[in-house]
């Protein structure tokens, strides 16, 4: 074993040390021969017999040399680096060829190299905390109804922790925006309310300081919280003096305990980010319809979360007996990981799908090229093969020039790739998990090189067996064209080209798909007009804003003051549940008079909370009835205004104005200040056009506007209408925010088109990128049809010669060309066209208001792909027309 | 990658360089060529070239060491000794020839017995 290794070293130092090696080796030989010929002197030959009878003895000096070399080095890495400088000279003179396929190359390992360290960033990434595949996220569902991924209630998470078998720790999460204020400007941050266990569930220990200890979970204990990283170095300048202090966070004192450290996250990589964590989470509510928390869990270690599922199944089905508004609701037990990553892997999965045809075709049009090349060095090979070279020496030479080509290539790749990520990384929606880690790194460059190996070993095989079938004798004597094995290489060539095709046509149609996708969400009729509208967030802070009465009147002030201000049309304020076309909070309601469901089967509105110009200001029409007014004040009678969804259910063909509503959950809800609230009866006074609310593939929910002015909890999200560019209007408007009161924040500053494109980047970002890998494939397919039509033409220029010789129109001769181009074209669209069909319901899931089958798009496809070959056809056409029969003929 | 007849060859000629340098200590090239063709009555070796193969060979596994010196009538040549390695697999090497040459003796010296196959 030593002395394997030994050797293995030494030989290494011999492959490398070759020259100097050589040379003491020269010097050892001739000692020797000295010797030798000291020795026969000695006994009396002649000078001249002595040396050639040492020369005898020694035997052949080359074949001595050989030996040692092979002996002391490597020999097979010899051979390679033989090949490989071969390579370099017959790559080096056909320039044109090269270059050709370098950038084929470059462009089909590139593109994967860039997607894949897109995959590699978003779905492989491992998430940073120990253990991390224990970690699961719970939600709560109704299949029944259609409801998925629903936070959770608090008696039901409280329940489920204590019955529970599978899990370490659980901890509830409530997310929320809070004001830090004190010294230096107001700022709003996100921050989350969490179980007191929830650092030591996740398996992180803070960066300064301590986390939260068990007495502090429950509600009223002494107020602490833990800072992110970030937070800390912004607002307190990263002074570690800080801890044990107290800062104040939505106008109350709270003690600093610990200081995260930098790069910890939690739920996701990207989106919105906590920034500080608090303890004392209430989870007494005991309404099992008010879902209001996230809730994570720690599996015992041993447990798969399909384990968890099963009992979690048993849990949720005894409270479903025990409580009857939990008929219909289950638990769903998922992964941390796959609930980040869930939603992202369809369109990556789809794309590497599609950079991987790119790449086939690539290494199709490789193959092409070598094949013909293989069948125009015919007599080089032949030559090779009489000067004794093997089979097996000739397919490793083209195999080697193969691989070298394509790992330069991949090496040019990485260029295209290191420019491509960051191209990704721009167009990608913006909340992809991980986005912000995608780089070129080591993972990507091995999986470079290794698609580049294989490239190059699977493009060069099939035309290295082609050269090593050369039949010698006939090569030699056969004239260079119409020799033995060009028909066949043709065929096959033709065949390669059909391929190509047939794999654009598949990108192709899977890019038209989404491109009429993204076209349709385009022209959704979300129900509003988002142009020229300025949203921002304004946070109403601080102990004088204690009393709703002080936040109504800061508003209403605030709206007058905006909507008096030069270009603005209308101003008005919605509550913070999200702007269409995402949902509000949904709230269940009854409507008075008729019978009673169970509460499981309570109707569900999206309820919004906004001022009476929201209407006006967001473009939402009104069918019947009347918007709100300023006299709908808390002395006034309670109102709501409903969508055209919720008066068509319920009231069909008949008038909803003047039926009344009541919303039984928010009766059990307790407020702020200990009081429960009453039960109320809201009049409908208005019926509004539809308006998207569930997302822009979605139709509309049913829909329940309150007036602000009647509500307990005020909105915060102003919406400013105007008729010049919204942006110019941000800072007269902080300025009229800071004229009320200088301490109050805004945040959050976008304009709504914003926000809806933000809607449709889920859709854009697979559709430009599979448009572009079509675009690619398009392009490298034209090149490969025009490859194989030069060729042939230039095969056949003998053929033709003796046609044209014979009587052949040009025109005749023209569409022979093209009459074979358009064979290839038929073949790969025939191919393509089938496989198309019988793939694109696999990206069903990416599709809106156009069928996976969509014979529009279809038909499309097909008059691209016609005019690509005929565009690529019709330069070799134009050649074979222009032959000379005379010299066609001569050259023979 | 088989055995061939060539690497038994091989084989041999390196146990015969390692016993040469045993028996003789240091000694270059063309001294442990002439050594073997003397000893073998010039059955074994049919290229004095064919000797270096063998001694990079051995140097590699670290059972010879070499070293440039100067000859007794005053040449310089490259001088070749065993080590302690190559001493200790010389012995292997001994131990396994000698079996296998009592075997094969035995079993070439095998009479008919006229017994049925």
């Amino acid at each position: 074993m030593r002395s394997q290794l030994h050797e293995m070293l030494n030989r290494l130092r011999g492959f490398v040390r070759k020259q100097p090696l050589d040379r003491e080796f020269d010097a050892e030989m001739k000692a020797h021969l000295d010797l030798a010929i000291e020795e026969n002197l000695r006994l009396g030959l002649s000078s001249e017999e002595a040396t050639r009878q040492a020369l005898v003895s020694f035997g052949g000096i080359e074949q001595a040399k050989e030996q040692h070399r092979d002996a002391r080095g490597l020999p097979m890495l010899d051979v390679l680096m033989q090949d490989l400088r071969y390579s370099v000279r017959v790559l080096a003179k056909s320039r044109g060829f090269t270059a050709v396929a370098l950038l084929t190359l470059a462009l089909g390992i590139g593109a994967n190299s860039a997607i894949f360290s897109v995959i590699d960033a978003v779905l492989l990434n491992r998430l940073p905390y120990p253990e991390s595949s224990r970690l699961v996220v719970l939600w709560e569902q109704n299949p029944g109804r259609g409801w998925y991924h629903n936070i959770v209630s608090a008696a039901n998470f409280v329940d489920w922790r204590r019955q529970n078998h599978v899990f370490s720790r659980m901890s509830a999460i409530d997310e929320h925006t809070y004001d830090v204020s004190g010294s230096g400007e107001p700022l709003e941050v996100e921050g989350e309310r969490v179980s007191a266990n929830f650092f030591n569930l996740l398996g992180v220990r803070p960066a300064l300081g301590r986390t939260f200890v068990q007495d502090e979970d429950s509600p009223g204990s002494a107020r602490v919280v833990v800072l992110s990283d970030g937070l800390w170095k912004r607002r307190y300048g990263g002074d570690p003096g800080i801890l044990g202090r107290e800062i104040t966070i939505d106008g109350e004192h709270s003690t600093v305990i610990g200081i995260m450290r930098q790069g910890f996250y939690f739920p996701a990589p990207s989106g919105d980010k906590p920034e500080l964590w608090l303890a004392g989470l209430d989870l007494r509510n005991p309404a099992r319809t008010w879902h209001g928390y996230d809730a994570i869990a720690r599996l015992k270690s041993g447990v798969s979360v399909e384990r968890a599922q099963a009992e979690m199944d048993t849990i949720a089905s005894g409270l479903e007996k025990q409580y009857p508004e939990q008929k219909g609701w289950n638990v769903q037990v998922i992964s941390l990981h796959e609930n980040i990553v869930g939603n992202t892997r369809p369109a990556l999965l789809i794309l590497l799908a599609a950079v991987g045809v790119v790449l086939l075709i690539a290494c199709a049009n490789l193959e092409a090229l070598q094949l013909a090349r293989v069948s125009s060095r015919e007599k080089e090979m032949a030559i090779r093969g009489a000067l004794g070279a093997g089979r097996g020496r000739v397919i490793r030479q083209l195999v080697t020039e193969s691989v070298l080509l394509a790992v330069a290539g991949g090496g040019l790749g990485l260029l295209v790739a290191s420019w491509g990520t960051r191209f990704l990384v721009a167009l990608a929606p913006e909340d992809t998990p991980g986005l912000g880690s995608v780089h070129v790194n080591a993972g990507v460059l091995g999986f470079t090189l290794i698609l580049s190996l294989l490239t190059g070993i699977i493009a060069g095989i099939v035309p290295a067996l082609t050269a090593s079938r050369i039949d010698i004798n006939n090569s030699l004597k056969e004239s260079e064209r119409g020799s033995s094995g060009s028909a066949r290489t043709r065929s096959r060539l033709g065949l390669l080209a059909s391929w190509e095709l047939a794999l654009a046509v598949v990108l192709l149609a899977g890019a038209g798909l989404l491109i009429k996708t993204f076209v349709a969400l385009t022209h959704v009729d979300m129900g509003i007009d988002p142009h020229k509208v300025l949203t921002m967030r304004v946070a109403l802070s601080g102990p004088q804003y204690a009393k709703r009465a002080s936040q109504v009147e800061f508003l209403r002030e605030l709206l007058n003051k905006v909507e008096a201000l030069p270009g603005v049309t209308s101003a008005a304020v919605i509550d913070g549940g999200g702007l269409p076309p995402d949902g509000g909070n949904g709230f269940d309601y009854l409507i008075v008079g008729r019978p009673t469901p169970p509460p499981s089967e309570y109707p569900d509105a999206v309820n919004r909370v906004i001022s009476a110009d929201y209407f006006r200001t967001m473009g939402i029409q009104l069918l019947r009835g009347r918007l709100f007014t300023e006299a709908d004040d808390a002395n006034a009678a309670r109102v709501v205004v409903i969508n055209e969804r919720m008066a068509r259910e319920y009231w069909p063909g008949a008038d909803p104005i003047g039926s009344q509503l009541t919303f039984p959950n928010v009766e059990n809800l307790t407020m702020p200040d200990g009081r429960k609230k009453a039960a109320t009866r809201f009049t409908i006074v208005g019926v509004v056009k539809n308006v998207k609310n569930r997302g822009l593939e979605v139709q509309p929910d049913e829909e329940v506007y309150v007036p602000y002015t009647q509500e307990d909890f005020v909105p915060r999200t102003l919406l400013v209408k105007s008729s010049v560019k919204p942006a110019s209007l941000v800072s007269a408007i902080r300025s009229q925010v800071q004229s009320l009161d200088p301490a109050q924040p805004i945040a959050d500053v976008a304009t709504l088109d914003e926000i809806v494109t933000q809607a449709r980047a889920g859709s854009r970002f697979p559709m430009t990128l599979l448009a572009l890998f079509a675009g690619l494939a398009l392009i490298l397919a034209a090149v490969g049809v025009y490859g194989v039509m030069s060729y042939s033409v230039g095969q056949r220029v003998h053929e033709i010669g003796i046609r044209i010789a014979l009587g052949a129109e040009r025109r005749d001769v023209f569409s022979l060309v093209v009459g074979q181009g358009a064979k290839l074209a038929a073949i790969g669209l025939g191919m393509g066209l089938a496989a198309a069909l019988s793939l694109t319901w696999l990206m069903s899931k990416l599709l809106f208001g156009v069928r996976p089958q969509d014979p529009l798009t279809f038909v499309a496809v097909t008059l691209i792909l016609i005019a690509v070959v005929v565009f690529a056809t019709y330069v070799p056409a134009r050649r074979a027309v222009r032959v000379d029969p005379i010299v066609a003929l001569r050259d023979q | 990658m088989a055995k061939s007849k060539l690497d038994l060859l091989q084989g041999t000629l390196d146990v015969m360089v390692l016993q040469t340098l045993a028996v003789l200590g240091s000694l270059h090239g063309y001294g442990i060529a002439r050594r073997i063709e003397q000893v073998s009555g010039n059955q074994v070796l049919l290229n004095q070239g064919t000797i270096y193969a063998s001694l990079v060979r051995l140097q590699n596994r670290g059972w010879i060491a070499a070293e440039w010196g100067t000859s007794d009538n005053k040449r310089k040549a490259k001088f070749y000794s065993i080590t302690r390695q190559g001493r200790r697999q010389l012995s292997e090497n001994t131990a396994y020839w000698q079996r296998l040459s009592g075997v094969m003796g035995r079993v070439l010296a095998m009479q008919d017995e006229g017994g049925q196959r």
